[in-house]
């Protein structure tokens, strides 16, 4: 690894890395709280006070059935959150599997996986997500799971091209020719050298799989009301939309500055990681 | 045209036919309606006046045209080919019926029938018709007419969705003369009056049936007071007015041709694509206003807002008596006390509807007020049932027996999902928790079919209250008998009324078969169900039919 200044300096030196870095740090704090602590109960009904408008009462304003809409986003939140990490944890998980045994086995495992890739790409990933949510039944589980298979192909193609890439290197084969087995060379040399654009591709994969994980909770097939997915909250606002501005505006604002929160600090990652890049700036 | 080509479009409300009974019913499904929220008081009126506006007397201005927007386009305007909400709004204007229901005393009223009698067993109805009526192709209406129409209506190739149901054990008709006609019954049928005076059992031109077969669907003739002249597959239906109509019944508020020269009918399913091209004017009556806009634009004071009861079952909860924990009577009287109908009606519907609570409605013939309030709200006595069937309450507040929590499936459509999820609220406290299972038409009927589910909702138009059998009769268990009711002394009652040709008796059988439905807890009525409209202040003698969907277009003229 080359030398140079620590790794967190060259991130607060990047405005990108830093705004994203920042406006995610202060979401997942919100959402740590708000597990616990909202203003109002997010599920509670007050029917005598729906479609409050924003104010002091209720901060974004009271939703069709007088839930308070800053609670519910507030409470809401560990669940996108929780849906882009767990979907793409799994997609990176499956995504490394799938591309380091096709990269390094090569031959007819390689043939195999990347046709399987090839059909998985056939389909757009949100359908294929949507599909994969139909037959296992309308869950938020079932949707981090969707989400996350949907997303493989992409990590593995990545993941097998950097192992194309670093195979024939001369460090992989000293370490071959040192008589390590094959698992300690992908272990020890393999995976540390295709980390970083695994890191970007995964900081901004999050970002779209909140995205997909929102948009089929949108059509019913995520989160079960009562369930403050940001997602849910929209779908259900939406045939109140004409009767209140704030039911649909404040879920989707929230589903933007997190998207947006993570794109930010993906596009800087990808400044500070990528080699060709980095040399440039 | 396949009927079930479109599901989402067309479903909204289905007519469902029970073999052999001669009922159809209506099953309302997405379309949310309302009536406002007034305390059911108990009356000793024994017809309750409908909710809609009264007949404008005097004349409105002849001329003029509206855009009417349903919720979906009719899959045929074939009386015999449909079974469509949709269908029977555009017919109601094109056809006329032998006699029809007057929506002042409900009571049947002449109309091609000038007058009727029927034998001392109810078997032989003999029908003199009006004479002088002509089809909009010239055809004279006559009792061969009578006999063609109901003979293929009766006839089980005509695959009717509706008609043939409603015709009920239909043995013949005789022709007498040229204007009188016989009608002879295999069984007695209570039911059949209110049958006739409905648009399935309207006049069609024979010439015309014969001429275009199957297509006549898309080029009805009937003998009402608009004539059809096109209809552009979906985008429009339009009718013009009947220069000759001189036959409309005593109650409309006039007589000869109707006000309007031009009616069109658009069908949009998109709530809110509806509701915009009403409030910019373009339409002048919109169908299907949802409860939130049908509160937003009655305060806005610029638009007539009507609610339109309906006659029959009320929107009830079935709950499934096979499964745990609706197996167990206590568990459903606990729901009966629980679960507070009035903040279910606030929280879900804006308080748009009024609160029912026995399986008639009250502005349905023989709705019995014996079973009314018979299961006040109580949460106390809901809890004390709950903790005597062995639910107890459990470390986070849900109740559990045996291991068990004491969790509800309550399966709806989606459409429908504010209904559940206020269900969800409001039974939280009891210690129930309620999941909310909302899927499209097809999908729930068939899970309420299969008895996939505890709770399942649906409310029943039909201004027969016969109707009822088909979501209590175990001839319709795997049907909407969604409660799951196999009791042979409740079908012995239902099966009896609907011979019965007494209306006192019949009145007495029903009021034991509502007392059987209650004193079991088989249902949970909600509120009575209504269909809601938003009329353009231009529209003048807006009024709507017994079975409440259907506006009399007739009497409609602009200001």
């Amino acid at each position: 690894m080359p030398a140079g200044p620590s790794v967190l300096r060259r991130i607060l030196r990047n405005r990108s890395a830093t705004f994203g870095g920042t406006l995610l740090a202060i979401i997942v704090l919100a959402a740590l709280i708000g597990l616990r602590f909202t203003p109002y109960d997010p599920v509670l009904m007050d029917v005598p006070n729906r479609l409050a408008e924003p104010g002091a009462q209720h901060v974004l304003g009271s939703d069709h059935y007088g839930r308070d809409i800053f609670s519910r986003i507030l409470n809401g939140a560990h669940l996108s959150l929780l849906i882009g990490a767990v979907s793409v944890l799994l997609a990176v998980t499956g995504g490394l599997l799938l591309g380091l045994s096709a990269g390094f086995a090569g031959g007819w495992v390689d043939f195999l996986v990347m046709r399987l890739i090839d059909l998985m790409l056939a389909f757009p990933s949100v359908l294929l997500a949507l599909g994969i949510v139909a037959i296992a039944g309308p869950s938020l589980f079932n949707v981090m799971l969707a989400v996350g298979i949907a997303s493989i192909p992409t990590y593995t193609r990545m993941v097998r091209a950097s192992v194309l890439t670093v195979r024939g290197l001369p460090y992989i084969e000293a370490s071959r020719a040192l008589g390590s087995s094959p698992l300690r060379t992908i272990g020890r040399h393999v995976v540390p050298n295709i980390l970083a654009p695994l890191i970007v591709l995964a900081t901004l994969g999050t970002a779209g799989a909140i995205l997909t994980g929102a948009a089929l909770s949108f059509l019913g097939l995520g989160a079960q009301p009562p369930t403050p997915e940001w997602g849910a909250m929209l779908s259900e606002a939406r045939n109140y939309m004409r009767l209140g501005w704030w039911l649909t505006v404040f879920p989707g604002l929230a589903i933007g500055v997190t998207v947006l929160a993570l794109n930010q600090l993906g596009d800087g990652l990808r400044d500070l990681l990528d080699p060709y890049l980095r040399n440039t700036v | 045209m396949s009927k079930r080509s479109r599901p989402n479009l067309i479903s909204r409300r289905r007519f469902i036919k029970i073999g052999g009974t001669g009922a159809v019913a209506v099953l309302a499904a997405s379309c949310v309606p309302a009536t406002p929220a007034a305390p059911a008081a108990p009356t000793a009126a024994p017809a309750v006046k409908p909710t809609a506006a009264p007949a404008a007397s005097g004349a409105g201005k002849p001329g003029g045209q509206i855009r009417y927007a349903m919720n979906n386009e009719p899959d045929s305007l074939d009386p015999a080919k449909t079974a469509q909400a949709s269908a029977f709004n555009v017919m109601m204007n094109l056809y006329d019926t032998l006699i029809w229901q007057d929506p002042g005393d409900l009571q049947y009223k002449a109309g091609l029938a000038e007058s009727w009698q029927s034998s001392a067993d109810g078997l032989t109805h003999t029908f003199k018709l009006r004479k002088g009526v002509k089809f909009h192709d010239g055809t004279p209406f006559n009792a061969e007419a009578v006999k063609f129409n109901f003979d293929r209506y009766a006839d089980p190739a005509t695959k009717s969705p509706s008609s043939t149901a409603k015709l009920g054990p239909y043995a013949g008709t005789r022709v007498v003369d040229e204007f009188t006609a016989e009608v002879t019954l295999k069984t007695q049928y209570a039911a059949f009056y209110d049958s006739l005076a409905q648009t399935w059992l309207s006049m069609a031109s024979p010439t015309a049936v014969k001429k275009f077969g199957d297509d006549f669907g898309r080029n009805p003739v009937g003998t009402g007071p608009m004539v059809f002249k096109e209809w552009v597959a979906k985008d429009r239906i339009v009718v013009v007015r009947n220069a000759d109509y001189a036959w409309g019944p005593a109650f409309w508020n006039h007589t000869g041709p109707a006000y309007l020269e031009q009616i069109t009918f658009v069908g949009i399913s998109e709530n809110g694509a509806r509701l915009t091209a009403f409030e910019s004017g373009e339409l002048q009556v919109m169908e299907t206003v949802p409860e939130g806009d049908f509160d937003r634009l009655k305060k806005s004071g610029k638009y007539q807002m009507v609610v339109a009861r309906t006659p029959g079952s009320p929107m009830s909860i079935y709950m499934n008596t096979e499964k745990a924990p609706f197996n167990d009577i206590n568990v459903r009287k606990a729901i009966l006390h629980g679960l507070n109908r009035q903040e279910l009606i606030n929280a879900a519907f804006f308080g748009l509807y009024s609160a029912a609570d026995t399986p008639i409605a009250d502005n349905t013939l023989h709705h019995a007020k014996k079973g009314v309030g018979m299961y006040p709200y109580d949460m106390e006595k809901a809890k004390k049932l709950l903790d005597d069937a062995g639910w107890k309450a459990g470390p986070d507040g849900v109740r559990v027996k045996d291991g068990q929590k004491l969790v509800i499936d309550f399966v709806d459509l989606t459409t429908y999902e504010p209904k559940v999820v206020a269900t969800q609220a409001l039974l939280k406290p009891l210690g129930i928790t309620v999941n909310v299972k909302v899927f499209d038409q097809a999908t729930r009927v068939s899970m309420g079919h299969k008895g996939e589910g505890n709770m399942f909702s649906t409310a029943l138009i039909d201004s027969d209250p016969g109707a009822i059998q088909l979501v209590f009769h175990s001839r319709n268990l795997g049907g909407f008998d969604w409660s799951r009711i196999k009791d042979a002394d409740l079908d012995k009652l239902l099966d009896d009324q609907a011979k019965e040709p007494d209306a006192a008796k019949r009145a007495a059988l029903l009021e034991q078969v509502v007392m059987k439905i209650m004193e079991n807890a088989w249902v949970y009525p909600i509120y009575n169900f209504a269909r809601l409209f938003g009329v353009s202040p231009k529209v003048k003698g807006f009024r709507t039919h017994p079975l409440g969907s259907y506006p009399y277009l007739y009497e409609v003229s602009l200001e």
